[in-house]
This record gives structure tokens, C-alpha cells and sequence, in this order.
């Protein structure tokens, strides 16, 4: 077992990458006993492994069911952790609300965005799946949302995402939201077509995108 | 092609094409199940409706002819949806309309292992499936020198539909063993339903595999976990004489080499893919393909038709669209397709 928090930390975030929900679990219940900061062993420790996740995905090593499997770890690690957080820490909140469109089921792809905004600090929330264009936008302006982020794997219900759009622009309420739309079938080409704020071919590439039009990061960064 | 003495019947130019013998021309085919050649404007011209003909053989047929006729396609197909495998493993379906798709509205089970095993001619029983290879009998008196194609969904991604897609995808890596049997469960389900399709007069079987793909699970877990059930499938439809076509989105880069261990005729490949270059690697692959559905929904019909004889001269067996139309695809850019290829044969 490691000796120091930062070995701890170090640990943690190894055991989210090689998908060891146990130790994962196993881990946060010795820094809880041990009295290490709730907060810094979730960054320094589950994010930071979930996030090496991410770039795996990225890069091809990790698929799917790879990134499914940390995510568990790291939201088990994290149902250990957040009652022990001490002081309210500030977190950006910047609100994404996101779902796959209608007429299309499948939402893994979604599911993974979400849990990587998460991971980055967004308050999502999750419309899930087969959504009505209209849904999006009313959900949109209840929660005052930073950005709407369109899913879906289907050639077939592409357009939906375009009905988004156009209901924003109906209601001249466009530029209070940026639209993001990720999806196999989908790229930067469709998003210009349709008029959306941007398009990320891959999950990590979603935050950063996320990140960059809510001006959490400089775009040329 | 003037001089040429091949037949100009549409069944037997389909199979040549996917023996890659000498043809006049690629046919030009849309295939049903992913690949169902029905939008909108087709389903309103055709005297049918929808969702009415996912639930009447007759309907089914007749809307699988009208589409044919009215679009120029050389072939006819059904079922017209994704959907009817996963009904019979008790998912819960939207049937939909002409504007939007059946589609999957709530997955039954949490773990491979809960998923009943019925035998596969009490499974044939159930749903949605008679009707189908009803259609398929109708079609076979009804539909002449039309090639008739039956559709299965990809056996790995009817046990995800079956499980909810999250927990298979975990059990698939984390306890494969289960996952596995399930899978096995549903090729003998599947095997079966192939079987009554050719029967009832299917001279065709596209296999579409369109959740459990190698973008999806990776190449390792693809050829671990897919691979050995899709040729077992595969296999199985051969017997019958059937040809075999399969159908998988997205990229296929880190399995190509892999598909040349699956025995089907032919390979309907993403958009993106070169039809050249899949063609010259795979000598004893029929490449079917590739028109963007983006561009038949979104393009000119002159783009489309440039397309179109632009892959014929590339050397594709057989044109098809490379994924699902958009509902609201003009019947005026499909029938900008079909002529470009068919030329005046087309109504």
C-alpha cells in the first residue's frame, strides 16, 4: 500500500487506467481512514486516471468497453470520496445540457461525453436518448445552459441536429447557447452546413471543445 | 454495353456481380433492413404506410415493390426496419412512422446470463418474424427477375440490444464467458431465420453488424468477441446457397485483413472507404457500395449520379448506398442514382 498521499494519488489513478474497480474502491477507502483530502485524492487520483483513459481512447488503445470499465472505477471511487469532501470547492459550473436525437437509440457515445464533462467539472444534464429537437431547447433555457451537445450514430437522424438549430434561431435565442454535435457519421463539414458552434470527433476532443467555447480555455491553446 | 451477350435479368446480373464475374454494368441495389430504401416521399407514393407495413406481410411486400419500382432500385428487401431480431428477444420497440425509423426504446435485460434461452423454432414464432419471411414469400411470386435480400441484424448487436449495450459491452471484456453464450444463443436464432428467409425465397442475406463494430470494441475484442460468431453465422447461411453480404459502419482499417477470414461474397463498406483500394486488397470480396446517404439526402442529383458512375468506373460490383437513407431523402436524387447506372430501364 502507498505511503504518502501523492503515492496514494498515484495509485489511484493507475488502478482507474487498468480498470481495477476493488482496488479503486480499496484506495479510497484507505485515504479516507487516513484523513487525505477528499477533493485533491479525486483530481490528483480518479480524475487523473480516468482522464489517462481518455487519451488511451483517443489514441486507440482504449475502446469502449475499456473506457465503461474506468468510469465505473472512478464513480465508485467517487461515492467513497464525495461525503468526505470538506469545504465547498469551486468548480466552474458551467452547465451543458446533452442527449442523443430523436429517432436514434444509441447512446454510448453520449454516455462517454457526458462522463468525460463531468469529469472536467460541467454540471451536465442528461437528456438521454431519442430526444425531440424541441426538448433540447426548452431544457436548455430551464437550466440556462452554456452549451447543448447533440449525439447520434445514425445517417439517418442527422437533420435532427439542424432542427435544433433552427429552433434556436426561430426563437432568437441562437447566440445565448453553443451547439456542439459529435456521432460516427457526422463531421467538421456537416457542423459548418448546419450552422453548430463546433464538432469533436472523439470524446476528450468534446471537453476540449466545450471548454473552448465557454472560454474556460483559450481556443489556440 | 453494346455487343455484350450477358442476360439483362436484374437477379442474375446481382449475382454475377457478387461472384465478380463479368457484368455489363454494377447493378444498382439498396438492400432493406439498415438499409431500408423507404423515405418519406416513396412511402407516400407507394399506396402503403407506415408503420402499418412493419406489421403486415402483404404491407411489407408491397411497400418493398413500390420502392423498387418508384426508385429504380434492382433489388427488393425486407424487413423494412432494425428491429425485428431485438423484438424477438423482448426489447421494447417504437415502430415509428415514414418521417422517423422503428427503433429500440428499452432494452429488457441487465446481464447476458438473465436473457432466457428459448429453442431458435419457438424464437422463429414470435414478433415480427413471420411476417417477414411471409414478405419474402410474396415477393418471391410477385416480384420477378427483382433480386429478393433478407436482412439480419449482426448477432453481437442483437445481444446488445437484448442486454442493455452498456452492461454487454463491460461483460463482453469482463466476463466473456456469458457474454459469449449469449451470443451463441442468438446466431442459432439467427441461423434459423436465415434459413426460412432463403426459403421462402431470399437469394440474398446481408448480415448488418451495426453496433458491434471494430471503431466500437477495437480490433482486439472485434476479432475475439465478433469475429467467430459472424463466421459461424456466415457459415451456417452459405449452406443454404445463399450469398452472403455484411454490412459494418464506421472505420475497418485494424480488422480488414481479419475479414478475409469470413466467407460472405461481398462487403458493403462506409462512405469514407476507397472502393479501389478495398477492392484491390480483397480479390475475393464483391465490394458493394458506397454512396453517402448524406449526399443522396443533402446532394444534387448531378452529384449523385457523378458519384455513382464515378465508382462504377472505380471497379464497385454493385452500387448501393453505404449506410441508412435520411427519411427525408428526395425520391428525385435516388432516381438520379438508379439512372445514371440503369440508364433508361429506369421509369
Amino acid at each position: 500500500m502507498p505511503e504518502t498521499p501523492e503515492d496514494l494519488h498515484e495509485a489511484l489513478a493507475t488502478a482507474v487506467l487498468e480498470l481495477d474497480e476493488v482496488l479503486t474502491a480499496d484506495l479510497c477507502n484507505k485515504a479516507v481512514a487516513l484523513g487525505y483530502d477528499a477533493w485533491t485524492t479525486i483530481e490528483q487520483g480518479l480524475i487523473a486516471g480516468m482522464n489517462r483513459a481518455g487519451k488511451l481512447f483517443d489514441e486507440e488503445e482504449y475502446f469502449v468497453p475499456e473506457l465503461l470499465i474506468a468510469s465505473d472505477a472512478m464513480y465508485a471511487g467517487l461515492g467513497i470520496l464525495r461525503p468526505h469532501i470538506s469545504q465547498a470547492n469551486t468548480i466552474h459550473g458551467r452547465r451543458v445540457v446533452i442527449g442523443v436525437v430523436q429517432g436514434d437509440t444509441h447512446d454510448i457515445g453520449k454516455n462517454l461525453v457526458r462522463i468525460m464533462l463531468e469529469v472536467a467539472g460541467f454540471e451536465v444534464f442528461d437528456l438521454g436518448r431519442d430526444v425531440p429537437a424541441q426538448a433540447f431547447v426548452d431544457r436548455a433555457v430551464e437550466v440556462n445552459a452554456d452549451v447543448i451537445a447533440l449525439s447520434t450514430l445514425m445517417t439517418t437522424t442527422m437533420t435532427q441536429m439542424s432542427k435544433v438549430v433552427s429552433i434556436l434561431e426561430e426563437g432568437n435565442i441562437r447566440h445565448r447557447f453553443k451547439v456542439i454535435v459529435g456521432g460516427a457519421p457526422l463531421s467538421q463539414q456537416f457542423s459548418d452546413r448546419i450552422g453548430a458552434d463546433g464538432y469533436a470527433p472523439k470524446a476528450a476532443q468534446a471537453v476540449q471543445l466545450a471548454k473552448q467555447l465557454t472560454g474556460l480555455v483559450n481556443a489556440a491553446a | 454495353m453494346a455487343g455484350t451477350s450477358v442476360t439483362t435479368d436484374r437477379r442474375a446480373r446481382l449475382l454475377r456481380a457478387l461472384a465478380r464475374e463479368p457484368n455489363d454494368r454494377p447493378p444498382v441495389i439498396c438492400t432493406g433492413g439498415s438499409m431500408s430504401g423507404v423515405p418519406e416521399e416513396v412511402v407516400a407514393r407507394s399506396g402503403y404506410s407506415l408503420p402499418e407495413a412493419h406489421l403486415d406481410a402483404a404491407a411489407m411486400a408491397g411497400l418493398a415493390l413500390a420502392a423498387a419500382r418508384l426508385t429504380g432500385f434492382e433489388s427488393v428487401g425486407v424487413p423494412l426496419c432494425t428491429t425485428v431480431e431485438a423484438e424477438v428477444f423482448d426489447v421494447g420497440i417504437n415502430l415509428g412512422d415514414a418521417a422517423t425509423e422503428a427503433r429500440i426504446v428499452q432494452e429488457p435485460y441487465e446481464r447476458s446470463a438473465d436473457v432466457p434461452r428459448l429453442p431458435p423454432e419457438q424464437r422463429l414464432q414470435r414478433g415480427r418474424v413471420g411476417i417477414t419471411v411471409e414478405a419474402v414469400r410474396l415477393l418471391a411470386a410477385t416480384a420477378g427477375d427483382l433480386p429478393i435480400i433478407g436482412n439480419l441484424i449482426g448477432p453481437v448487436s442483437v445481444a446488445a440490444s437484448a442486454v442493455r449495450p452498456e452492461a454487454f459491452f463491460r461483460e463482453l471484456r469482463a466476463r466473456p464467458a456469458e457474454a459469449h453464450a449469449l451470443i451463441e444463443h442468438v446466431v442459432e436464432f439467427e441461423a434459423a431465420f436465415a434459413r426460412a428467409l432463403v426459403a421462402a425465397g431470399a437469394d440474398v442475406i446481408v448480415i448488418h453488424e451495426d453496433t458491434a463494430t471494430p471503431a466500437l470494441v477495437g480490433p482486439k475484442l472485434f476479432e475475439q468477441a465478433v469475429l467467430p460468431h459472424l463466421h459461424r453465422l456466415i457459415e451456417a447461411i452459405k449452406q443454404t446457397g445463399a450469398r452472403v453480404l455484411l454490412h459494418m459502419c464506421g472505420s475497418i482499417e485494424r480488422v480488414e485483413q481479419q475479414l478475409d477470414t469470413l466467407r460472405c461474397d461481398g462487403f458493403i463498406p462506409d462512405a469514407a472507404v476507397s472502393v479501389h483500394a478495398f477492392s484491390c486488397s480483397h480479390p475475393q470480396l464483391a465490394v458493394v457500395g458506397n454512396i453517402s446517404t448524406f449526399l443522396l439526402h443533402q446532394g444534387q442529383p448531378g452529384q449523385i449520379a457523378s458519384l455513382g458512375t464515378r465508382l462504377a468506373a472505380e471497379g464497385v460490383h454493385v452500387v448501393s448506398p453505404a449506410c441508412g437513407l435520411a427519411s427525408a431523402t428526395p425520391l428525385a436524387n435516388i432516381v438520379a442514382l438508379t439512372h445514371a447506372l440503369a440508364g433508361e430501364s429506369v421509369p
